[in-house]
């Protein structure tokens, strides 16, 4: 583990490549960041006001986190960037020391939302973009607070998250849904993600202790996905995210994406594919060659009852667990589920959960506990089956279990035979 | 008869010592309470009352690690949706030497456990107690809980402590009747809570001693003195003034107000009327109100129009680093500032109660240390007036809006009162509205409007 296949440095990141999967295009890398080293492949939790879901920083430490999201859009309302500027950023705002990401806070709520279909959040979503005019300037909408007129220039979205302070920022890109049949209007998104891209180098102050990332844009369409590539990659950004995903397109799609932007990026550059995931899409992502990952589903869904299992996901609100005193996942070692006598665990059982779910907040921050160390630990383990070389028997245990008595999803099957894995394979 | 038996729990299960303070006088006293398993607590004390098992807003591991919390008040009918005896808290299979009840509510072990029947405060029920049941309150409604049950259940539960049944009247007035009405079932209640062998003589009874008038106080106790003396390990009271009363009964047991005292005046009165053990659930309330607490006992003598607490709701402390009181030691004062909890409370963030629990608590504990230390060295009296001089005589009014209200912690009764809880789908009506003005074509930015000037604005414009 300690060998190094190759490095990749800019100003404020060093890229360290560790070990590559000898079947897929799976690879574990150290990523060291101006807040400390981060183990990729990596999933990061979203603390989207600064603040994660009712756990105090040190708690988010104890999942073994040591980077986190916080969102542009939200900070810039509250508490706003003369506040931040006056504290001095995000880190001192909410007392943590470790690494954060912001996204640009362009259509935030697009990019929050997981794959799934959600009335709530589609409406939220759609009555943002309506809202939104994307125009060579920026984004012009009105204030969610005052209903007055705002824009969002590349410029600003970089200014603000400059105030942040954040290690990785991103840049402002043009974002529709990856299902618009508009080609033309997708072209015309993807070229100016390209001119915005360039407007946000130019107006980044801190490239010396905040890394920028481009994001690759055009939709479902694999050519415009390949000339965005070849455009965001000469700008030479210190790392690169792969986005406009997780808007309802097809599985199928989305790995196709994947797949081909990996396919043209720099190897000692981080890949980051934003919005994702669910566990399972997380495991086929990193074997297509992506490293990171943020999805606010894990606390969302702790919020409603539902924990992350080996064995999938269980809604501890449904009758059936009232009476369940085994913990929320056997054998996990996160503090809730952790015996009494192993290290302080907490001993929580299901019933106890189901007692408290929707009903008290500690219900919620616990569960929350549990779901962020279950993905952070899925990563860890996927990490050092890649370091061993067994990533693709990790992979087919891991759909194996998550999914019991069924067979892996076909998108899944198809996606991972492209890259050699075959999840059908018994051994 | 009931002499003959042996007293109910043997020394190195359950001790109380009393360090100061005189027994055959009323008013204020110094002690310590042992239980076997938990550290000792030296009394006065504060006991936090729980919600569901849970200490509001901090998990367990946060009450280990960052609070000196060393009771906790558990009600029974926060368990028993269905009857007790199907409820899944009984099903618990407890791991030795944890009773069902910690295992269950996975309680940290420096918390004694304390089991009543009733939340604190109990919300008003619509039915009364009858001769055999207690009017209760449960998440999916109201219910009526059988004596005999509630003995049953805690029995099988296992607290440190087991509050006894009592007749509470839970309205404004109360007639002589209805008066002595409560003092004869709870006479029988705590009776044929003793006659019921215990099968393990793991928890202690603290017997109820209902508010009664002065005469008829002194025959209850006369009689629980000799019939039951050396069987109840401590008494549990409903009003202050009750441990007043006590004089030269039962005055080396522990005392235990389940009371409701709205601020540190009115918790320094319980205290100095003899009460050894005093529940707070103003803590909570001031916590979820937004407001950190800003107050200690040993204040100066010339101190004046001293404010009880902070409202950190207040836009005054936005950019304002510094710890919410400059000098508490507690996690939340020495690793964030007042400008988080302004930032977590208008972003409606949990967070935010967290950190102010972690606080409030830890001021609680500096002033209860505080007064015993002051009884210790004979100032407590001077120091309760230079205390009242000092501070407000309320804590400061609630500004902003706290978490959202469950049927199980609403007082409603009869219906007909304003909603609790605003309607939060609200915001959504007002997208609606914005966009359909979007859609008209009124309100969206043109592009005619200068770029700049509105770039200005930028995102942080937040007026609140």
């Amino acid at each position: 583990m300690s060998e190094t296949l190759g490095t990749g440095k800019s100003a404020a990141l060093t890229y360290e490549l560790k070990a590559r999967c000898s079947t897929s295009k799976a690879r574990a890398s150290t990523l060291h960041l101006p807040h400390g080293p981060v183990e990729l492949p990596i999933f990061m939790p979203v603390a989207t006001q600064a603040s994660l879901k009712g756990l105090t920083p040190e708690q988010l430490e104890n999942t073994s986190c040591r980077l986190c999201l916080n969102n542009t859009y939200h900070l810039g309302l509250k508490p706003g960037q003369e506040v931040l500027d006056a504290i001095g950023g995000a880190h001192k705002l909410q007392g943590w020391h470790h690494n954060i990401l912001t996204d640009s806070g362009g259509l935030v709520l697009l990019i929050n939302s997981c794959n799934t279909p959600d009335f709530f959040r589609s409406f939220q979503m759609v009555s943002l973009l309506k809202l939104a005019k994307i125009t060579e300037e920026g984004v012009r909408f009105l204030s969610p607070h005052d209903g007055s007129p705002m824009l969002l220039t590349p410029e600003h979205s970089i200014s603000l998250q400059n105030s942040i302070g954040s290690d990785i920022i991103m840049q402002l890109d043009d974002v529709i849904q990856t299902t618009s049949p508009d080609a033309a209007r997708m072209r015309e998104a993807m070229y100016r993600s390209v001119r915005w891209l360039d407007r946000c180098i130019a107006a980044h102050a801190k490239p010396e202790t905040q890394n920028m990332f481009c994001i690759i844009q055009g939709g479902l369409d694999l050519d415009m996905r390949r000339d965005c590539c070849i455009e965001m990659v000469k700008r030479d950004t210190p790392g690169i995210a792969i986005g406009g995903l997780s808007g309802g397109e097809a599985k199928a799609d989305f790995c196709r994406v994947v797949d081909t932007c990996t396919g043209l990026l720099p190897e000692l550059k981080p890949r980051y594919v934003m919005g994702i995931g669910y566990p399972e899409d997380i495991v086929v992502a990193v074997a297509l060659g992506a490293d990171m990952f943020d999805c606010v589903w894990p606390t969302r869904t702790a919020r409603f009852g539902n924990a992350i299992t080996k064995h999938g996901v269980l809604n501890l609100k449904h009758a059936r667990y009232a009476q369940d005193f085994g913990p929320v996942e056997e054998g996990c070692e996160c503090i809730i589920c952790r015996p009494n006598d192993e290290n302080d665990g907490l001993a929580v059982s299901r019933a106890y959960i189901h007692h408290l779910a929707a009903k008290e907040t500690v219900g919620a921050h616990l569960l929350t506990m549990h779901n962020v160390h279950w993905m952070l630990d899925l990563m860890r383990r996927a990490r050092t089956a890649i370091s061993e070389d067994r990533y693709p028997a990790f992979a087919r245990q891991f759909f194996r279990d998550y999914f019991p008595g069924k067979e892996p999803p076909e998108w899944a099957v198809d996606a991972m035979k492209g890259v050699g894995i075959d999840l059908r394979n018994s051994t | 008869m009931a002499t003959e038996r042996a007293p109910s729990l043997p020394p190195e299960m359950f001790s109380f010592v009393l360090r100061h303070g005189d027994y055959s006088k009323a008013g204020l006293r110094l002690g310590q309470l042992t239980v076997q398993g938990r550290s000792a607590i030296s009394t006065p004390s504060l006991v936090i009352p729980t919600s569901r098992g849970v200490i509001p807003h901090i998990t367990q591991d946060t009450v280990s690690k960052l609070t000196r919390l060393s009771a906790v008040y558990v009600a029974l009918e926060d368990f028993i949706e269905r009857s007790p005896s199907k409820s899944p808290i009984f099903r618990q299979n407890p791991s030795p030497p944890n009773s069902k009840l910690r295992d269950f509510i996975a309680l940290p072990d420096q918390c004694l456990s304390i089991l009543g029947p009733r939340r604190i405060p109990a919300i008003e029920t619509p039915n009364q107690n009858s001769n055999s049941s207690i009017a209760i309150c449960t998440s999916v409604g109201f219910q009526l809980l059988n004596v005999d049950d509630y003995v049953q259940s805690a029995q099988d539960l296992g607290p440190d402590i087991t509050i006894g049944p009592a007749d509470i009247v839970t309205t404004k007035q109360v007639s002589q009747k209805r008066m002595e009405k409560s003092a004869d079932r709870t006479h029988a209640w705590t009776r044929d809570t003793l006659a019921v062998e215990p099968e393990n003589k793991e928890s202690a009874l603290f017997a109820s001693l209902p508010p009664l008038e002065p005469q008829r106080q002194s025959f209850y106790l006369s009689d629980l003195t000799e019939e039951y003396k050396g069987q109840v390990a401590g008494l549990s009271t409903y009003s202050a003034e009750t441990a007043a009363s006590l004089q030269n009964t039962l005055e080396d047991l522990p005392r235990l107000c389940l009371n409701n005292p709205i601020n540190p005046h009115e918790l320094l009165r319980v205290i100095a009327l003899g009460n050894d053990l005093v529940t707070t659930p103003f803590v909570t309330e001031t916590s979820e109100n937004g407001i950190a607490m800003d107050f200690r006992f040993a204040v100066s003598y010339e101190a004046r129009n001293q404010k009880l607490g902070i409202d950190l709701w207040d836009n005054a402390h936005a950019t304002d680093v510094s710890p919410l009181v400059k000098g508490c030691g507690c996690y939340t004062c020495t690793k964030h500032h007042r400008a988080y909890l302004h930032h977590l409370l208008s972003a409606k963030e949990m967070l935010a109660w967290t950190l102010l629990q972690i606080h409030n608590f830890s001021i609680m504990e500096d002033f209860f240390e505080a007064i015993r230390e002051s009884v210790r060295k004979g100032t407590f009296e001077e120091q309760s007036k230079a205390f009242a001089r000092a501070y407000d005589p309320e804590m400061p009014r609630p500004t902003g809006e706290g978490p959202r209200i469950r049927g199980y912690q609403m007082k409603s009764v009869g219906g007909g009162e304003p909603k609790k809880n605003r309607k939060v789908y609200g915001r959504l009506d007002e997208q609606a509205r914005k966009l359909e003005e979007a859609e008209s074509g009124i309100a969206t930015p043109e592009e005619d409007v200068n770029a700049k000037d509105i770039e200005k604005l930028g995102l942080g414009e937040v007026q609140n």
